[in-house]
């Protein structure tokens, strides 16, 4: 049974987990600034498009080396949500970091360029630092996925981690990948997708791949095995924008350019007006209680939250 | 001095010579997988995309370098099931058979206006802004598939093709279809126009099978190990291996290709169509 009107109900959550090594210092493919500013452009962007939904938390998480020997991980807001894991979209508006006057410039080739200026709210500014271990990453957003949650709540969809990666390397992360796609939430497992954006002169893009023999070998292919598949709602609200993506696809884009990867995050909108609660779409229909982990299934949510919380 | 094969560079005095043989048989009809588009309103995007980014990357200072002749060749039946096979060039250049590309980007048929999606790097939006299209080929889609027919008809463009440029790299055939052949095997007409050569090695011939199925593409198989019908493996014994610059081309590009890799794509959709273009297309020395 969906939870009726009166019944407190979360929409969905969104954990944004950002690699912010220097690889990230590289231009874009497809574009003209740093993967790490295009990122953070594409990120406020999408925040300030979900400020007026409804029922949804978001949170904004990165990793990175500290300067010294070790890691700086943890959530990203500044501000006035400095210190905070969480924020309900409806408190987005209210608390931007700072508002820039950008100008929106893009060209039309039968009217010539066309701009204009806008007020974009910022949230996320990149800080980048020397790589670490994404497992380090991981492991930080299994915690974050299952902290606070409210044991009356009920979920109307899995959790959404979107996870954005710097270089490819060989790294055995698939079992801390795994620990996050195997966490059971009130919603249902968590969706994980992944981000790789190419570089000046990147080969093909890859994207939504459904079978990982479209990939190089390697890397790339791990990539493919930590990515969740996308729910057929993802699938149709793609396949709308004149996306080709065939049944099976994964949650993942490889080598991908600026566009690509609006266009990605234009999946998180979806996420939120199709989880909305009232939507009329079924939630976990176990209700499943907060929360266990599969992996450690002596824990606790309170005390795995308990335990993020230090 | 020996030269390898597939190494001779294009230029004015030694052009390329790319033919385009489309399959206009009811079929295309029906929509391609992941799209709602039909098979050939895809297809002739797809071709009509590339004759502009030649178009485009032939221009220089002094205009479009005429260094390489295109024809865009249809085939399919009429209501008596007798073969038509002729030019897909729409326009001024109807009904020519082969063209040279600064005349293809002098003469499009008309300019189409369509939707283009364009990102916004300041703001992170994407924007939907109205883009000129030139078109030369227009959809089709009637009758039956002779396909050994339009192999028969390519054999003869190609072989006087190549007694006029006979130190030219080889000519690229691109074959795109849905189905079998139904005039009979079209295997000894592809064998007989990949005999042809040039100096620089044998007529490559890459085929391109479109699906409406959203099943997974084959790309540059290997071996016929694994595809999954007649059709597939009539295919692949059609399509030539891909010579060594393709190869190396295939692999930059992130293609994890296998040795003896065939210039050959099943099952297609709109996405893999411009890859296998691309990829069948852009790898001859001096087009990169």
């Amino acid at each position: 049974m969906p939870p009726s009107p009166s019944e407190p109900c979360l929409g969905g959550r969104v954990v944004f987990l950002i690699d912010e090594s220097e690889a990230l210092r590289e231009c874009i493919a497809g574009g003209t600034k740093a993967k790490a500013e295009s990122i953070a452009t594409a990120l406020n962007s999408l925040l300030n498009q979900i400020t007026t939904v409804a029922d949804l938390e978001v949170a904004v998480a990165g990793y990175r080396g500290d300067g010294g020997s070790g890691a700086d991980v943890g959530c990203r807001w500044a501000g006035p949500l400095a210190g905070r894991r969480f924020v309900p979209t409806a408190a987005l508006a209210e608390a931007p970091l700072m508002i820039e006057t950008r100008v929106r410039r893009f060209s039309v080739p039968l009217a010539g360029g066309q701009e204009d200026t806008v007020q974009f709210p910022i949230w996320y500014v990149p800080q980048l630092g020397g790589s670490i271990f994404p497992v380090l990453g991981y492991g930080y957003c299994r915690h974050l996925v299952v902290s606070g949650i409210a044991p009356d709540m009920a979920w109307s969809r899995p959790p959404l981690v979107i996870s954005f990666v710097g270089d490819l390397l060989p790294q055995q992360v698939d079992i801390a990948v795994e620990r996050v796609q195997t966490l059971i939430t009130p919603g249902g497992a968590p969706l994980v997708f992944h981000v790789h954006l190419g570089g000046p002169g990147a080969c093909r893009p890859v994207l939504y791949p459904s079978n990982k023999v479209h990939l190089p070998p390697g890397p790339p292919r791990d990539l493919f095995d930590w990515s969740s598949m996308l729910p057929e709602y993802m699938i149709a609200a793609l396949r709308a924008a004149k996306m080709p993506v065939s049944a099976g696809a994964r949650g993942m884009i490889y080598n991908a350019s600026v566009a690509d990867l609006i266009r990605m995050l234009s999946l998180v909108r979806t996420y939120a007006e199709q989880g909305a609660c009232g939507s009329g779409l079924t939630p976990n229909p176990q209700n499943t209680p907060p929360t266990v982990d599969t992996r450690c299934p002596g824990r606790s949510a309170s005390e795995m939250h308990s335990e993020s919380q230090t | 001095m020996y030269r390898a094969p597939y190494t001779q560079s294009i230029s004015r005095q030694n052009k390329a010579c790319f033919l385009f043989l489309l399959d206009q048989s009811f079929s295309m009809e029906e929509p391609l997988g992941n799209s709602s588009n039909r098979k050939c309103d895809e297809l002739v995007a797809a071709i009509n995309g590339w004759l502009q980014n030649m178009a485009i990357r032939a221009s220089g200072d002094e205009g479009i370098k005429d260094w390489m002749d295109i024809g865009v060749f249809g085939y399919r039946t009429d209501q008596q099931a007798n073969p038509i096979i002729e030019s897909a060039l729409q326009g001024p250049l109807a009904g020519r058979t082969l063209v040279s590309i600064s005349e293809i980007g002098g003469a499009p048929a008309r300019i189409d206006t369509r939707m283009q999606y364009l990102p916004d790097e300041e703001t992170g939006e994407i924007f939907q802004v109205p883009c000129e299209m030139p078109v030369w080929v227009d959809p089709r889609a009637e009758g039956g598939t002779p396909m050994c027919h339009m192999f028969y008809f390519a054999h003869q463009v190609l072989a006087e093709w190549i007694s006029r440029h006979p130190r030219s790299f080889p000519p690229i055939v691109v074959h795109i279809t849905d189905g079998e052949s139904q005039d009979g095997n079209p295997i000894p007409y592809a064998d007989a126009m990949k005999s042809l050569a040039t100096e620089d090695g044998n007529v490559l011939l890459f085929n391109c099978h479109v699906s409406m199925t959203a099943a997974d593409p084959f790309m540059f198989p290997a071996s016929d190990q694994g595809l999954p019908d007649e059709l597939a493996r009539a295919l692949f014994h059609m399509s030539s291996v891909l010579p060594d610059p393709f190869f190396r081309h295939g692999q930059a590009e992130g293609f994890p290709l296998q040795p003896n890799a065939r210039g050959m794509a099943f099952n297609a959709d709109m996405v893999c169509l411009i890859q296998f273009l691309n990829m069948g297309t852009q790898a001859a020395p001096g087009l990169r």
